[in-house]
């Protein structure tokens, strides 16, 4: 898994050597589009079944290599600290613990940022471009899902799956057709919580949290995707959670007259598509219907082909029922040294 | 039927061990340290489930009054009864909702609203609206309740096509406290060591 790990972050390094692609799209910084020619899986055969099933038993593994690899190592503490190291060594997701508070009748709660693995080219889409393997690292992001009432300003997962993903597979056709995924040029997003105003800053975060130091293409990544979001941290654009504030402005008027219901779901849809065409190529199919030939983008948003077949196998190891571990464990720097960068600071 | 206390016990745990891991609790004083050591110890000691609280009446009664004001849809009595035991949680990738933050008194939102995510959900998918109330989501699939039947579901989150039908909401609970908690064995393995008081349904898990 380690060496599946090492393979997605290199394949991720040549996507673009420029490290500029990462703030070519202000509102969706370190992310291109990654056009895969696909038809969508027969959910009930046996062929998703398996990816289903594989990915379960999977991931615990790919959170514990992508910790044990001294790049992903160092991006792990950036995005989601020590503390979500620690839990990525033990194979689960990185959650941040924020608040503790007791209610009225005095038990506790506590409030957690949490991050959630998440699968690029999702499974429910059979890839007929070469080099997509569903349920191989370089097909998993870890994004962060936080949810704060209506606010999903930090839940990007759900940014790329409504704006993008649900218009071109909804009603999709059965042939083989383009679909853009959104593929994270980071294998966590967002990448840092905070801004770096330079590179010292950077390494110096990094030896101060006990992270290994960062290959010279990362740490340019990173400071292209602070200089992107203006050296603070990443929130999902407001304009994108207008189609939320028109279904709770035009929901409470209604009744469930089935015809105002209809029309409703149509304005929505005819909302979501207009704000996602913005961003695709003319040919796209969204809601089952294709952009016409003279439509043209409105943002810039990169598009690459993946084309890399993958080299490396991962397997699936299930694991007999037991108690979650609670043995300490302590962040420490992994034995394999990165190429670390060699300029002088 | 109530769900799994086991699953609750170990989920409580392990929420309890993160959280004196975290950083947060490091920046406690030692006198603040000290006092949230009593409160989680007692609360344990009652046999409360420290971190994984039920819901409090008042706040079931706000729930329910604001999915009917906002969204035109009656909360089943069985997620009523759900949320008493577990009102909400997010661990290892799986979150259920729970009584939405601006709902209770001190507005404190430790885990995704019932009625902020249906919100979110229907908008973002308008052809749910009124279809389905969401309980919860996984990278994978979508947990929710069909309103016409009161049929607890799993929805494929990718496709919103339906994958399974559980007998009873509590099953369906128990399943997703399955799978916060980490297991992910395979039919034979999950046999041979599970308890009998355990579900022996469909596990999203094993699909």
């Amino acid at each position: 898994m380690v060496k599946a790990v090492d393979e997605m972050i290199r394949n991720l390094e040549q996507i673009s050597a420029d490290p500029s692609i990462i703030g070519k799209c202000p509102e969706l910084p370190g992310v291109v589009l990654d056009k895969i020619l696909s038809t969508c899986v027969d959910r009930d055969g046996p062929e998703y079944a398996k990816v289903a099933r594989d990915y379960e038993s999977l991931r615990a593994d790919y959170l514990k290599a992508l910790v044990m690899h001294p790049v992903g190592r160092a991006l792990a503490a950036l995005a989601v600290g020590s503390a979500g190291v620690e839990l990525m060594e033990r194979g689960r997701p990185p959650a941040v613990v924020a608040e503790v508070r007791s209610t009225r009748a005095g038990h506790t709660r506590s409030r957690r940022e949490s991050f959630n693995c998440h699968h690029i080219v999702p499974k429910s889409i059979r890839p007929h471009t070469d080099g997509v393997s569903i349920n191989h690292p370089t097909n998993f992001v870890v994004a962060k899902t936080t949810r704060r009432g209506l606010d999903q300003s930090e839940n990007p997962h759900h940014f790329w799956h409504s704006l993008f993903l649900h218009p071109q597979t909804h009603n999709a056709p059965t042939e083989p057709h383009p679909v853009y995924v959104v593929r994270p040029l980071f294998p966590f997003y967002p990448p840092i919580t905070q801004g770096f105003r330079s590179v010292e800053e950077l390494r110096s975060k990094l030896a101060q949290i006990g992270a290994p130091a960062l290959p010279e293409v990362w740490e340019n990544r990173i400071m292209e995707f602070s200089r992107a979001t203006k050296h603070k941290p990443y929130a999902v654009p407001k304009e994108f959670h207008e189609i939320t504030r028109l279904f709770g402005e035009l929901y409470k008027a209604l009744n469930k007259d089935p015809e105002l219901n209809r029309q409703l779901r149509a304005s929505l849809a005819e909302k979501a598509s207009r704000l996602v065409a913005d961003f695709l190529p003319a040919g796209t199919y969204l809601n089952g219907k294709q952009l016409p030939p003279d439509h043209t983008i409105k943002t810039i948003i990169p598009i690459i082909e993946s084309q890399q077949k993958v080299e490396t196998v991962v397997k699936s190891t299930a694991r007999k029922r037991q108690p979650a571990k609670r043995e300490s464990r302590k962040l420490v720097t992994p034995q394999t040294q990165p190429q670390v960068n060699q300029q002088k600071v | 039927m109530p769900v799994n206390r086991r699953y609750i016990k170990e989920l409580s745990d392990m929420f309890v061990d993160d959280l004196k891991r975290s950083d947060y609790y490091r920046q406690l004083t030692a006198p603040q340290r000290h006092d949230l050591d009593d409160r989680l110890k007692s609360e344990a000691e009652q046999g409360y489930s420290p971190l994984v609280p039920g819901a409090e009446n008042q706040d079931l009664a706000r729930l329910a009054f604001a999915l009917l004001d906002e969204l035109n849809i009656r909360l089943p009595e069985a997620m009523i009864d759900i949320l008493r035991q577990v009102d909400g949680f997010v661990a290892n990738g799986v979150t259920m909702y729970g009584v939405d933050g601006d709902l209770r008194d001190d507005e404190f939102d430790a885990v995704p609203g019932l009625v902020a995510e249906n919100s979110f959900q229907w908008a973002s998918f308008p052809e749910t609206i009124q279809k389905y109330l969401f309980i919860g989501d996984a990278d994978l699939w979508q947990f929710g309740i069909e309103l016409d039947t009161g049929c607890p579901v799993v929805l494929h989150r990718g496709t919103l096509a339906e994958a399974h039908r559980f007998s009873s909401l509590e099953e369906l609970v128990d399943d997703m406290l399955h799978q916060a908690l980490g297991y992910f064995e395979d039919t034979a393995d999950f046999l041979e060591v599970e308890p009998t008081d355990y579900s022996a349904g469909f596990h999203f898990s094993r699909s």
